[in-house]
C-alpha cells in the first residue's frame, strides 16, 4: 500500500517536473516576441517611462505610423522582391543542376556535389572586399539587383544540395518509362520530374527565401550609399523611427510587422520546413 | 567530347546543307577566336594598364603651369597655376590663378624656365620606392583687395598605378583562364563540327543554347543599368538608354539562335551514330550543371579570387596613391602574437592594486617599455610607420604575476578570442539545451505539435530584428523587461548594465544566439532521434536498463552522426557571427567578422580587410572539410 502511494507520489513528481520543463521551454522560445508584441501597442513615451509585461492602455498608434510610413514600406516591398527574384533564380538554375547531381550517371559527380556542400558553408564575410569591387565593376552598387547577384551564394549551393536529395529519392522507373516513350531527357525533367518535386521545391523556395529576407550583411554593404533599396533587416538595426527620441516602440512594432509574414508563412508550411531544414543539414 | 575520330554523316548532305554546316562550324570557330580577340582588346584598353605601362594622363598634381610676364617691368614675371579636372590640385583647394612660390624644398624663382617648374610637380623625379606620393606646395593667391595670401598645401600625386597588380585586380587569373580554355574548346568544336562529326554537333547544340542564355542576361543587365543610366541615379528610368544598351547583344543572340536551330534539326538527319548512354549522360550533366557552376565562379570564385589578391596589397578605397604589393605584410601583422610575463602594481601595504570593479592593475611588460623606448628614438616619419605590440588580455597565473599576450593588431587579437570564446560557449550550451528540447518533444505528450511550432518562432524571426528585440528587452534602465523581471523576482536589487562595457555582454550576445538558434539545433536533434527504432528502447529495458542508462547506453552513441553534424553546422555559424555583435555591440569589441566589416567600410582598408577576409576563410575552410567528410561516410 505505501509503496504504491509512494511509486504514485514518484510518478506525479516527474509528471509535475515534466510539465513545468514544457512551460519553461515554451516561455523561454515564446516571450521575446511576445514582449515585443506587448510593446508595440504601448506608446513610445509609456515604453520609456518603465517596462511592463502588458500594455497599460492598448494603443495602435505605432502600427498606423509606420504603416503609413513611405520609407518603411519600401523596405518591406525591397525585402520582398529581392528575396523572391533571387530564390527563382536559385530554384530554376539550382533544379538543373540538382538533377543532374541527383539522377545522371557521369564522372565527376561527387566531386560536384561536395563542392556544392561545401559551398553552403561558404563564409560571406570573407569575400565582401572582393564583392564589393565586382559589384561596382557591374554598375549595381547601391541597388537591389546587387542583393538580387551576391544572394546567390547562400541560396543556390543550398538549393541544388536539398533538391539532389529530393531527386535522388524519387524511383528510378520514372526515366526509363518515359524514355521508352520517346520523351527526350529534358521533356522527362520538365513534364515529370519537376512536377514531382513540386513540393520539394516549394520546401527549399521557402527555406531560401527566409534566409535571403533575413540576410544583413551583404544588404548592409551594398545599400549603405543609397537608403532607398534598404532591406528590413539594414531599415530594422539602423532604425531611426519617425521622429521623436529613441523609437523603442515603433521599433519593436517593425520588428513584429517584418517577423509576421515569416511567421505566417512558416506556421502553414511547418512540417515541410522541418523535413526540409533537417534534410538540407543531415541527410545527402 | 568522347571520341576524337569523326563519325560518319548518315547520308551526302546538298549542297545547301553542306553550306549551313560550314557556317555553323564557322560561326563557332568564330566565337572561340573572338574570345581570345575580346581578352586581348579588354586588356590593351584597360584604363590601368594603359596608365601602368605609359605614365599616368594627368602627370604631377593635375595643374597646369603658365609663366607670366607682366609688361613694362611693374612686377617680376611669376608661375600661375591653373588645375586639370581629374587631377588631385583641385581636391586640395588650388584655385585658378594660383602663384605658385615653393615646390617640396625648392623655391620657384622668376627666372627658372617653365619646364623647370613643370619638371619639379611632374611625377617622374619622384622615385616609386617613396612611400608619401605628396608633393609640397607653397602659393599666393590674389586677394580682392590687390594683397596676396600665402598658402602651403600637401598634395597628392597622380601616379601610375603598377602592372602586375594593376592587372590581378582588374583581370585576376581564373577568369582569363576560363576564357581561354572556353575559347579553345569552342574552336575545337568548330573545327569538328566542320568535319562533321556528330558528338561536336550534339555538345555545339548545349555550347550554343547557353551562350545565347548568357546573352540574355547580360541584354537584361546592360538595359536594366543603362536605362538607370549607370549607378544608382535618382533620374528616372529612361527605357530609351536601356534598349540601346540591349540592343547589341539582342542582335548578337540572332546569328546564335539560328545556328542552334538549324543544328538541332540537323542532329536528326544529318549525323549519323547513336550517341552511347555514358556520353549522352556526361553530355546532358554538364549541359545542366553549367549555370550554376557559371553563377557560383561569378558570385564566389572570382570574388574570393580578387580577396586573395587584394589581401597582399596595401589597397584602401579612394586612395590617390596606387596599390602596391606588400607580400604577406597584412597577415604577419594580424598574427603577430608575443608572450610575455608581468608583475601586478603593488600598493603600499605590498597587495595587488585593484580597480573598482576588482581586476588587477598590472605593471608594464618588458617589451612594452623597450618598444616605448625604441619608438622615441625614431624620426617621426618612421614612427608614424611603426606599429607596435599592445595589450591584447593578461591572465593571472599566480596572486601577483600575469602572462600578457600581447599583439600588433591587438583588435584583431581580440575580436579572434572573442569569436572563439563566444563559438565554443554558444554551440556547447545549443547541444545540451537542444538536446533536452529534442528528448522532451520526442516523448509523447498532448500539445507536442504546438511545442514544435512554438519552437520555430525564434528561428524565423531574423537575427537582427532578434538582436533588436533583445537589446530592448537587455536595456540597462526601469525600461528593461529583463532587470524588471530579476527584480520583481528578488534576484537583482538594481538595473544591470547587461551590454555595457563592463557588463556581462559576453554573456548576453551568447543568450541571444542561443535563443535563435536552440530551436534548430532541437530539430536536427528531433530529426536524428526519430531514426533510432523504438524496439532498441525496449530491449534495452528488457535488460533492466533505466532510463538515464538507456540514454547514454543507446541514445547517445546512436545520435552521435546527427550530433557530429550539427556541431560542425553550428560552429561554422558560430564562427562567422556578424549580426549580433554588429546589433548590440560597438566596435571595440568586435567578432572577426564585425572586424572585418569595420576595416572596410569605416576603414576604407581594402587590403588589410581582405586579408581578415581570408584567414576567416582559411578557418571555416577547415571545419567545412571535417563537415563533408562527415557527411560523406554517412553518405556511405
Amino acid at each position: 500500500m505505501n509503496d504504491r502511494l509512494l511509486s504514485r507520489l514518484q510518478h506525479g513528481i516527474t509528471r509535475g517536473l515534466f510539465w513545468a520543463l514544457v512551460l519553461a521551454i515554451a516561455v523561454y522560445t515564446m516571450f521575446p516576441f511576445a514582449y515585443a508584441i506587448s510593446i508595440s501597442f504601448r506608446t513610445n513615451a509609456q515604453v520609456l517611462i518603465g517596462a511592463r509585461y502588458l500594455p497599460e492602455a492598448p494603443t495602435l498608434v505605432n502600427y498606423e505610423g509606420l504603416l503609413r510610413s513611405e520609407a518603411f514600406m519600401r523596405t518591406m516591398l525591397n525585402s520582398s522582391i529581392v528575396a523572391s527574384v533571387t530564390v527563382i533564380l536559385a530554384l530554376v538554375v539550382g533544379s538543373f543542376a540538382a538533377y543532374a547531381l541527383g539522377r545522371v550517371q557521369f564522372r565527376g559527380r561527387l566531386a560536384i556535389l561536395y563542392l556544392v556542400l561545401a559551398m553552403t558553408m561558404f563564409p560571406q564575410i570573407s569575400i565582401l572586399s572582393g564583392l564589393f569591387r565586382i559589384v561596382t565593376d557591374l554598375g549595381i552598387y547601391g541597388s537591389t539587383l546587387s542583393l538580387m547577384f551576391t544572394y546567390l551564394i547562400f541560396t543556390l549551393p543550398f538549393t541544388v544540395w536539398v533538391l539532389t536529395s529530393f531527386f535522388k529519392g524519387l524511383p528510378a522507373e520514372i526515366e526509363q518509362a518515359a524514355l521508352v516513350d520517346g520523351a527526350t531527357p529534358f521533356q522527362t525533367f520538365r513534364l515529370i520530374l519537376v512536377p514531382l518535386t513540386a513540393p520539394a521545391l516549394v520546401t527549399t523556395g521557402l527555406l531560401a527565401f527566409i534566409a535571403a529576407w533575413n540576410e544583413y550583411l551583404f544588404a548592409l554593404t551594398f545599400t549603405l550609399i543609397n537608403p532607398e533599396a534598404r532591406t528590413v533587416p539594414v531599415a530594422i538595426a539602423n532604425f531611426a523611427g519617425l521622429g521623436y527620441e529613441i523609437p523603442v516602440a515603433e521599433r519593436m512594432t517593425a520588428t513584429v510587422i517584418v517577423t509576421i509574414p515569416v511567421l505566417v508563412l512558416v506556421l502553414i508550411f511547418q512540417r515541410r520546413i522541418i523535413e526540409g531544414l533537417t534534410a538540407g543539414a543531415v541527410k545527402g | 567530347m568522347n571520341s576524337d575520330s569523326p563519325a560518319p554523316i548518315r547520308r551526302e548532305p546538298t549542297n545547301q546543307e553542306a553550306l549551313a554546316l560550314k557556317l555553323v562550324s564557322g560561326l563557332l570557330m568564330l566565337i572561340g577566336i573572338l574570345a581570345f580577340v575580346y581578352l586581348g582588346y579588354a586588356i590593351a584598353t584597360n584604363d590601368d594598364l594603359r596608365q601602368a605601362v605609359h605614365g599616368p594622363d594627368i602627370p604631377g598634381i593635375g595643374v597646369e603651369i603658365v609663366k607670366v610676364e607682366p609688361e613694362a617691368g611693374a612686377e617680376p614675371s611669376y608661375f600661375e597655376m591653373q588645375p586639370i579636372p581629374g587631377g588631385e590640385a583641385i581636391a586640395a583647394g588650388v584655385l585658378q590663378g594660383d602663384r605658385l612660390t615653393r615646390v617640396d624644398d625648392t623655391d620657384i624663382t622668376p627666372d627658372m624656365s617653365i619646364e623647370q617648374v613643370r619638371v619639379l610637380i611632374a611625377e617622374e623625379d619622384v622615385p616609386r620606392e617613396r612611400d608619401d606620393f605628396v608633393i609640397a606646395i607653397e602659393f599666393l593667391r590674389p586677394q580682392e583687395d590687390g594683397g596676396f595670401q600665402s598658402i602651403s598645401r600637401s598634395v597628392p600625386k597622380n601616379v601610375a598605378p603598377i602592372f602586375i597588380i594593376a592587372y590581378l585586380q582588374n583581370f585576376g587569373i581564373v577568369l582569363p583562364l576560363l576564357v581561354i580554355v572556353l575559347g579553345v574548346l569552342i574552336l575545337r568544336l568548330g573545327i569538328r563540327l566542320w568535319r562533321g562529326d556528330s558528338p561536336a554537333a550534339r555538345w555545339a547544340t548545349v555550347a550554343l543554347l547557353w551562350m545565347i542564355v548568357g546573352l540574355v542576361v547580360i541584354a537584361i543587365r546592360n538595359f536594366w543599368v543603362d536605362g538607370k543610366g549607370g549607378l544608382v541615379t535618382d533620374q528616372p528610368f529612361n527605357f530609351l538608354n536601356g534598349l540601346t544598351g540591349a540592343l547589341p547583344v539582342l542582335i548578337a543572340i540572332i546569328p546564335l539562335a539560328l545556328a542552334l536551330r538549324w543544328l538541332s534539326g540537323a542532329l536528326n538527319w544529318l549525323f549519323l551514330s547513336e550517341e552511347t548512354l555514358s556520353s549522352r549522360n556526361t553530355r546532358f550533366a554538364w549541359s545542366l550543371l553549367i549555370p550554376t557552376l557559371a553563377a557560383l565562379i561569378l558570385v564566389a570564385g572570382q570574388p574570393l579570387e580578387q580577396t586573395f589578391i587584394t589581401s597582399l596589397t596595401d589597397d584602401t578605397f579612394s586612395a590617390s596613391r596606387p596599390v602596391r604589393f606588400v607580400g604577406l605584410a597584412n597577415y604577419t601583422n594580424l598574427l603577430s602574437i608575443q608572450l610575455t610575463t608581468v608583475d601586478c602594481r603593488k600598493d603600499n601595504s605590498g597587495q595587488c592594486e585593484r580597480t573598482p570593479n576588482g581586476s588587477i592593475v598590472w605593471e608594464r611588460s618588458s617589451i612594452e617599455t623597450e618598444e616605448a623606448e625604441r619608438v622615441r628614438q625614431l624620426s617621426r616619419q618612421e614612427r608614424q610607420q611603426f606599429v607596435r605590440f599592445q595589450e591584447v588580455s593578461t591572465i593571472p597565473i599566480s596572486a601577483d604575476r600575469g602572462v600578457r599576450i600581447l599583439g600588433k593588431d591587438a583588435i584583431f587579437l581580440t575580436a579572434f578570442g572573442n569569436t572563439v570564446w563566444f563559438a565554443v560557449i554558444s554551440v556547447t550550451l545549443e547541444l545540451i539545451l537542444g538536446l533536452i528540447i529534442a528528448l522532451v518533444i520526442n516523448s509523447a505528450f498532448r500539445g507536442r505539435g504546438l511545442m514544435r511550432t512554438a519552437m520555430l518562432v525564434p528561428w524565423a524571426i531574423p537575427t537582427v530584428v532578434a538582436a533588436v528585440l533583445w537589446q530592448t528587452i537587455l536595456r540597462p534602465d526601469q525600461t528593461g523587461i529583463f532587470n524588471k523581471l530579476l527584480m520583481d523576482l528578488g534576484l537583482l536589487d538594481k538595473p544591470q548594465q547587461w551590454l555595457a562595457n563592463t557588463g556581462p555582454w559576453m554573456a548576453s550576445i551568447i543568450a541571444v544566439d542561443v535563443w535563435k538558434t536552440v530551436p534548430f539545433m532541437a530539430l536536427l536533434l528531433l530529426a536524428g532521434l526519430q531514426t533510432i527504432p523504438g524496439d532498441i528502447y525496449e530491449a534495452a529495458a528488457v535488460d533492466g536498463a533505466n532510463r538515464v542508462h538507456q540514454f547514454f547506453s543507446v541514445t547517445l552513441p546512436l545520435l552521435r552522426p546527427t550530433i557530429a553534424i550539427a556541431l560542425i553546422f553550428r560552429t561554422l555559424d558560430a564562427l562567422r557571427v556578424f549580426d549580433v555583435f554588429q546589433v548590440l555591440l560597438d566596435t571595440t569589441r568586435p567578432s572577426m567578422a564585425t572586424y572585418n566589416f569595420d576595416r572596410l567600410v569605416a576603414g576604407r582598408l581594402a587590403g588589410y580587410a581582405s586579408a581578415v577576409g581570408v584567414l576567416i576563410f582559411i578557418m571555416i575552410f577547415i571545419f567545412t572539410v571535417i563537415y563533408v567528410r562527415i557527411v560523406r561516410i554517412e553518405h556511405t
